[in-house]
């Protein structure tokens, strides 16, 4: 009984937690880029999934990625297309190190983690304002 | 008469006997490189064959001493150049996915990508082989 308060407690908090973040997911990609790119908004989230061999390169068809919270409690959270590709550069050069995951902060605006997963080639970047970092106990 | 058949059945056999190939294939490669990297060599001739996400790379183990040119080696950090300008020729955009050059005037390279595969293939021959496989 006690658990299941627990839990939904838990679920609860998620759902009245307003996420401001950006996800982007590679997968499957060939020497020169992606076949597919999908790119979803939504209120607290948007996302960027990539994958397959092709020529296109993953980023944002909007330039600017501008992500709100829910109900606006938290402030809107902005990544220009030439930050996108800084954070985009680094998390590559670090994979080229041979590191498959971890996290930094990128200019005093926003704290990046990443996760790659080499036997599926898949990559994961969250990006998150600094501001939901800190509320999320991620800095 | 009988000399010219003499000399045309000395190439023949020459190129017969001298046929070697080096053949890379690079198919569906990661961030760190391959999982499974095999490689077999023949007698004059070599074959790698690196496929799949993993952590290896994709070159020829030290046993292997290189291709010759006319009594030349082309060693195993020549091979860098060679996909460096093949990925160069790829990825103008719109470029035909096949090709062939000559590299350092000793060798004749084919290359072909599929893109849908994600299959990257170097063919690599000495001159001579190149000719008598009638490329040049």
């Amino acid at each position: 009984m006690k658990k299941g308060i627990l839990l939904l407690t838990i679920v609860l908090l998620n759902a009245i937690h307003l996420n401001a973040e950006i996800i982007i997911t590679k997968s499957n990609r060939g020497l020169f880029g992606y076949k597919h790119i999908v790119e979803q908004q939504a209120e607290g989230q948007h996302r960027l999934d990539c994958s397959d061999p092709g020529r296109m390169r993953c980023k944002s068809s909007l330039g600017t990625i501008v992500v709100s919270s829910e109900n606006g409690d938290l402030q809107p959270f902005e990544l220009t297309e030439t930050q996108f590709d800084a954070i985009d550069l680094y998390v590559e050069n670090q994979l080229l190190s041979l590191n498959e995951s971890g996290n930094f902060v990128y200019d005093n605006l926003c704290f990046v983690k990443f996760y790659y997963d080499p036997t599926s080639d898949f990559l994961e970047i969250r990006i998150y304002s600094i501001q939901e970092a800190q509320l999320l106990n991620l800095i | 008469m009988m000399i010219k058949f003499g000399l045309a059945g000395l190439i023949v056999f020459n190129c017969l006997t001298a046929f070697s190939y080096t053949i890379i294939t690079k198919d569906n490669g990661g961030w760190f490189g391959f999982r499974t990297v095999t490689e077999s060599h023949s007698g004059p001739n070599h074959q790698l064959a690196c496929a799949d996400p993993g952590r290896m790379k994709c070159e020829f183990g030290t046993a292997f001493g290189g291709i010759t040119q006319g009594g030349e080696v082309i060693n195993l950090q020549s091979f860098e150049p060679i996909e460096n300008m093949i990925l160069d020729l790829l990825a103008i955009e719109n470029s035909i996915l096949a090709g062939e050059f000559y590299f350092e005037s000793d060798f004749f390279i084919k290359y072909s990508y599929d893109l849908n595969a994600d299959r990257l293939t170097i063919e690599i021959y000495t001159l001579h082989e190149a000719s008598c496989l009638g490329f040049i």
